[in-house]
């Protein structure tokens, strides 16, 4: 198992290993990439690395970094028979968000206004062209909430109003761990325009499905062509993800019909398969009144489930068993 | 903690919802096909409560469908229940609820008891007699000086419960805490039992108003949730303790009080609602904590 340091993934995933009869060591990528031939019998497991920068230039500097590692492990081992759970290459491409969509084309997916958002004269201008009030701005690379903005456009009083976990102080921006709202449109442009020159998308807005007055999106844990966890993430804001101190609730809690149950099952397989995963974390959105699920993201790394962990530590412990 | 019964429980038969869905919107659907899903809805006149959502996802006003109602008045008077603006915060922004003129559609509903109201933007209610009406609620992320205006000159004689939000300045606010005392007055509302003006910044002058206005004796329900409660006001409650002893609750669920007030406040001989106690970032609230609802 692959990362800079070791977590609580890591320990965990170590716990299902010795669950399994397995060894399971902890390595750097550093040491993956200098020993790689020696370790090509061997299963590995590619882990995001632990960042500490908040500053959203240098967290960004460092998902890209990560990326060009993974790329370099791609070309480095080419040799098919290899065994990563799942490959640097795949992986790369669900982090880039705009290559991932694209993968996914023919699957509901959250509706893109712009694969690349130039700036935030230019977004404004496309939400007033496509008589869009509401939309997600996101990072083109990476995964989670960092960098993300939900913006709201008051066309007729030109007002604007945006969630994100982006902070500015000065020129700097920043990565908090809280959801920050910004009404002031001036802070909004300067995030926006930061966001952008990162590289980044807009999508429609779709309005949430609700659960006990708060909305939920869902987090499906989809591994060799099952679904293994399905977490409902509840928040009273827009962004949803458990990080942020949002609440997690059971799956029995979700009052859905066994045909939407399915059709979201289907739609995280085919998403993992598209992909190229063996396992992957998929959002899924599903839409007030109609009830349709769409696909918010695929992430190739996102088999941590907290709760699972404490749980029986059932999606480790699968993964094992099964890629073994 | 105390559960009121919702009068707008979307189970209940005799209760409807309209809007206008996400989908629907985007398929070009307006104000006028809301009407129309209203209008001709055969199970219409078995609904005694009516609850109308989004009208639109860009937030324009609702206007022409109150127009509709209007004109279409005989077949909504017999409603008993309005919740007007029943949208959430994924379908629009409290504060950008473009609402209208209501007052024509409350005089077509002569048997009216039950009024709730979402989003203040260009809200009117008349400033006129309403003898059915019992319970009036406005949730708002900032109540705006003409809502106040327009309840302060009508007539509420058999209003039994009043809940108001009252919200921040950035939201829609625009008046004083002081500029809702003469609604604290048991000649204006002689049969309210229930009095919340919640979601305030200045939470703790809330309650020096129940305290020094002549209708506290007459309440069975103080409502001070949601807003930016501290202990300051939690000892002005403790001090005054005589006189609220009467009550039957106290709600302060959201509020910004330390776990010794908290319990204090928990040993008064009343039931009270402590619960979801904020801590004030230093980091963030640079204002000493926000309210509830401030979007």
């Amino acid at each position: 198992m692959v990362s800079n340091e070791p977590s609580q993934r890591t320990a965990y995933f170590i716990k299902a290993g010795e669950y399994a009869g397995v060894n399971v060591r902890f390595i750097t990528y550093r040491e993956l990439e200098q020993r790689l031939p020696a370790y090509r019998n061997m299963l590995i497991k590619l882990e995001p690395p632990l960042y500490h920068q908040a500053g959203w230039k240098a967290c960004h500097a460092l998902c890209m970094e990560y990326i060009e590692w993974l790329r370099r492990i791609a070309r480095l081992e080419s040799d098919p028979t290899a065994r990563f759970l799942n490959r640097p290459e795949a992986i790369v491409h669900a982090l880039d968000k705009a290559e991932s969509k694209r993968r996914l084309a023919g699957l509901r997916t959250t509706p893109l206004l712009s694969p690349a958002v130039e700036g935030f004269h230019s977004l404004v201008g496309l939400l007033s062209e496509q008589h869009c009030s509401a939309a997600f701005i996101k990072p083109r690379f990476g995964s989670g909430a960092a960098g993300i903005l939900a913006l709201r456009y008051h066309k007729k009083k030109g007002r604007f109003a945006a969630c994100t976990t982006l902070a500015q102080n000065g020129a700097l921006a920043y990565n908090t761990r809280r959801i920050n709202r910004l009404t002031d449109t001036r802070q909004i442009a300067g995030l926006v325009n930061t966001v952008a020159e990162t590289g980044a998308l807009a999508e429609r807005w779709i309005p949430k499905d609700s659960l006990c007055g708060e909305t939920y999106d869902l987090r499906v844990v989809c591994q060799f062509d099952r679904i293994a966890c399905l977490a409902v993430r509840c928040s009273k804001g827009a962004i949803t993800n458990l990080h942020l101190n949002n609440k997690a609730l059971p799956p029995a809690c979700l009052r859905l019909p066994a045909g939407v149950m399915d059709e979201i099952k289907d739609l995280c397989i085919r998403a993992t398969r598209l992909s190229a995963l063996q396992y992957a974390g998929i959002d899924v959105l599903i839409e007030k009144d109609a009830k349709r699920p769409y696909i918010i993201e695929v992430n190739g790394q996102g088999d941590h489930i907290r709760r699972d962990l404490y749980d029986g530590n059932t999606i480790y412990k699968n993964q094992l068993m099964q890629a073994l | 903690m105390k559960q009121e019964e919702d009068a707008f429980d979307e189970t209940n038969a005799r209760v409807r919802k309209y809007k206008l869905s996400y989908d629907e919107y985007e398929e070009g659907k307006s104000q006028q096909d809301l009407l129309g899903k209203m209008i001709g809805d055969r199970d219409l006149p078995g609904v005694k409560r009516l609850i109308v959502g989004c009208w639109n996802y860009e937030s324009e006003s609702c206007q022409e469908l109150v127009n509709g109602m209007v004109a279409d008045k005989e077949k909504f008077a017999y409603i008993e229940g309005l919740f007007w603006g029943d949208i959430d915060q994924e379908e629009a922004e409290i504060s950008w609820i473009e609402q209208a003129d209501l007052s024509p559609l409350l005089d077509s509903m002569p048997k009216l008891t039950d009024l709730k109201i979402k989003g203040t933007n260009g809200l009117s209610i008349g400033q006129k007699p309403r003898p059915s009406l019992k319970s009036l609620e406005i949730i708002s992320g900032g109540l705006n000086a003409g809502v106040l205006a327009d309840i302060l000159a009508s007539d509420f004689p058999n209003l039994e419960k009043l809940l108001l939000y009252v919200g921040v300045e950035d939201y829609g606010f625009d008046g004083t805490i002081e500029e809702f005392e003469p609604l604290f007055s048991k000649e204006r509302f002689p049969k309210l039992r229930y009095l919340g003006l919640v979601n305030a910044e200045e939470q703790n002058e809330v309650v020096r108003l129940f305290l020094r206005s002549d209708i506290l004796p007459q309440l069975e329900t103080m409502d001070i949730s949601a807003g930016v409660l501290t202990d300051a006001g939690g000892q002005l409650l403790l001090d005054e303790a005589d006189k609220i002893k009467h009550l039957k609750y106290i709600d302060m669920g959201y509020n910004y009080l330390t776990e010794e007030m908290r319990e204090k406040l928990a040993g008064l001989p009343v039931d009270v609602n402590v619960s979801d106690a904020q801590d004030i970032d230093d980091e963030y609230d640079e204002y000493g904590g926000f309210p509830l609802i401030t979007e």
